[in-house]
């Protein structure tokens, strides 16, 4: 029994050890292109399945956008109109259910350059027509001739097309920054520090009950 | 069974204060000073034990090991607890601050419960402790989420709903404790008898 009692315990700081894991729900959302993806998990790769997420305005806490997170633990929507005609942070909430809520900010200008307005959308269509007229009449030299309103579209498509790219390649590092921010975990420094305090308090409580009874 | 920050509403979380100051009062002014050390090695392993995991269904639940405790212990549950939820929220960041009061009562009614309910067949010996034991861990596993059910139907999830999802998702944290709880005993039972003898049961012990 003794044997068995050991191995028991052996086993159970050996789980300790290896499922290092938070029992809470973390949040992570970002931005690409001019939706917001929202992931949410229990614990590393313990996706929240079918949790309630509301995206409130941070400063009137009006509730722009509710919705509920697949199997993956995801959700996605795009960034409200509302919101950018009148640019606020929004706080992204997931509801695991009994009792396990939490969330995460997305900041103002995290998304204000991504969601492309329709005057810019319109802006750089003409540029790619202006492109296809340059090489057109390349030959006989009009490019000179362009005009300052044609190079300002090109520009603006240049910048759309760079930010596009951009998003694309900066997504997974972004979410991976989020993620270490947000899942860092409880450390085998944290776990003994805690025992630590315990052993602390033991020690002081100990110490007023015996200058008390002297 | 932790409950995060903003779920409750305020006079829940009151309640919940008023009752788990009153019952660490309690074990406070209970605690001999010979067990002082026995109370901060159970809440530490209360603290370590949030850390073992195991995903069911939809959610995750850990150890709780509030029955252990609470056959150990009894109302000195209380205190040992109240600081290992507060050392979570601490290091851990599980559940919230406003909410250990309501969390504190949630864990250890049950187990101070149990405590008072099985005290004496743990303390015969033989088969009955060992099913005592079981008992002691299962048990209030299930009333602790009963009452988690209870204190979010008070704010706004329906009770029955609630109760019945943290009833399922905890079966096997019951069995598995019920388990835990026995090997603990009968371990102890053995290698440190005093441990299980509490002070003011006069025919043991000193």
């Amino acid at each position: 029994m003794r044997i068995f009692s050991l191995a028991l315990v052996g086993l159970l700081i050996l789980c300790a050890a290896s499922t290092v894991q938070a029992h809470r729900v973390n949040v992570f959302a970002w931005v690409e292109g001019d939706t917001i993806h929202v992931e949410s998990e229990f614990s590393r790769g313990n996706p929240v399945k079918g949790g309630g997420v509301e995206v409130r305005r941070a400063d009137s806490g009006d509730v722009l956008v509710a919705g509920q997170t697949d199997d993956a633990g995801l959700f996605a929507f795009q960034v409200p109109e509302s919101a950018l005609a009148d640019p606020a942070d929004l706080e992204v909430e997931v509801n695991a259910g009994q009792g396990h809520r939490s969330s995460w900010i997305v900041r103002t200008q995290d998304y204000a350059g991504s969601g492309v307005d329709p005057a810019e959308r319109s802006a750089a269509q003409p540029a790619s027509e202006t492109l296809e007229s340059i090489a057109a009449n390349d030959s006989s030299m009009q490019t000179a001739a362009l005009d300052a309103e044609a190079v300002e579209a090109l520009q603006l498509r240049i910048e759309h097309v760079v930010e596009q790219k951009l998003d694309e390649k900066l997504t997974p590092l972004v979410r991976a920054v989020n993620r270490i921010q947000e899942d860092a975990g409880p450390s085998v420094s944290d776990i003994f520090g805690g025992i630590g305090y315990l052993i602390g308090l033991a020690g002081l409580v100990a110490y007023f009950k015996s200058r008390r009874t002297h | 069974m932790h409950i995060s920050e903003g779920v409750l509403s305020g006079p829940v979380l009151a309640a919940g204060w008023v009752l788990a100051a009153g019952g660490t009062w309690l074990g406070v002014k209970r605690l001999d000073h010979e067990r002082i050390m026995t109370v901060a090695m159970l809440a530490a392993a209360f603290f370590v034990a949030s850390l073992i995991h195991f995903p069911v269904g939809p959610t995750s639940v850990h150890l709780v090991l509030s029955g252990l405790l609470g056959i150990v212990l009894g109302w000195a549950a209380f205190p040992a607890i109240l600081v290992g939820l507060l050392l979570q929220a601490v290091f851990f960041q599980f559940g919230g601050f406003t909410t250990l009061g309501i969390t504190t009562f949630n864990l250890a009614a049950p187990a101070v419960l149990c405590h008072f309910v099985f005290r004496g067949m743990v303390l015969g010996g033989g088969k009955p402790r060992a099913v005592a034991a079981f008992l002691a861990g299962a048990v209030p596993i299930a009333l602790s989420g009963l009452l988690v059910a209870a204190s979010l139907a008070l704010t706004d999830e329906g009770f029955l709903a609630t109760a019945g999802t943290l009833f399922a998702v905890h079966l096997p944290v019951m069995g598995i404790e019920g388990v835990v709880t026995v090997f603990a005993v009968s371990f102890l039972a053995k290698v440190q008898p005093e441990i299980l003898n509490l002070p003011q049961q006069p025919t043991v012990g000193v």
